[in-house]
């Protein structure tokens, strides 16, 4: 994990400065998505954040496998937990993008389908560690498990909707991308978001590996 | 111009908002800072005793 507090601050500065600057900035008027394109700086970091969380949590499965340390388990298992936060905030985002763009909070799309199948699937991993009592079993399982997850996850999120024929969703469905065509003034508020949500990701996720460390400590 | 003050009023309670939850996150990490130290005295004296 990233030592001292200056990646903290920075995180949240660069949240702070999206939010203030995203609300403000001149933004392209667009046929339908209107004022609501300003949804992109919360919407799509999301993601990202979710991403880069399940895939820490990847990289710590594979490393318990391979080292059997219980610690790496811990980490992985808080960084689903941390993932599925940030998953749930990208679909509510998008949901009520869709409702005033779309007409609907949610359309029968395959972004948005495979987005809910990706959660589905990281839910059913925390469902399956609380099924298992023994912690080295619960530990081995929930890695491989979760290695077959994020095999989900990218293809129910990256490859299956850009197969699709027809989406709404931009990016998908032959649809040009909102991240190719982005405006300039826009990529210096949604990178700065993006990446200061990376940062607040990991910080929650270190808060509940220490926390989650504690707990374990107090135990008989 | 009335938009625009709306505009900016969404930012102001949207930014009010986050500084919240950004306090909540920064005295959550200095309270566990603290019981991770006394835990880690803790397991100092009990070595010491043994």
């Amino acid at each position: 994990m990233i030592k001292g507090i200056w990646w903290k601050v920075a995180g949240l500065l660069l949240i702070l400065y999206s939010i203030i600057y995203g609300i403000l900035v001149e933004v392209p008027v667009l046929p339908v998505i209107h004022q609501t394109i300003r949804n992109l700086f919360f919407h799509v970091p999301m993601w990202f954040a979710m991403f880069i969380m399940l895939g820490t949590s990847l990289v710590y499965s594979i490393k318990y496998l391979s080292s059997l340390k219980l610690k790496d388990d811990l980490i992985a298992a808080q960084a689903v937990n941390t993932g599925l936060f940030f998953g749930l905030l990208g679909l509510m985002t998008g949901m009520i993008w869709a409702k005033f763009t779309w007409g609907d909070f949610w359309t029968n799309d395959p972004q948005l389908n495979g987005a809910a199948v990706s959660v589905m699937a990281y839910l059913a991993y925390s469902i399956l560690r609380g099924s298992i009592d023994e912690k080295a079993l619960r530990a081995r399982v929930s890695a491989v498990y979760n290695i077959f997850a994020f095999m989900l996850l990218v293809i129910f999120l990256g490859i299956l909707p850009r197969l699709a024929d027809s989406s709404l969703h931009p990016g998908k469905g032959g649809n040009s991308s909102t991240m190719g065509d982005l405006d300039p003034t826009m990529r210096m508020v949604f990178y700065p978001a993006a990446i200061g949500w990376i940062l607040i990701a990991f910080w929650i996720l270190d808060i509940r590996k220490r926390k989650r460390i504690l707990e374990l400590q107090q135990q008989p | 111009m009335i938009g625009e003050d709306k505009f900016l009023v969404v930012a102001l309670v949207m930014a009010i908002i986050f500084s919240g939850l950004a306090v909540y996150l920064y005295l959550l990490d200095r309270k566990l800072s603290k019981i991770e130290k006394k835990q880690q005295e803790l397991l100092a004296n009990k070595q010491e005793g043994k």
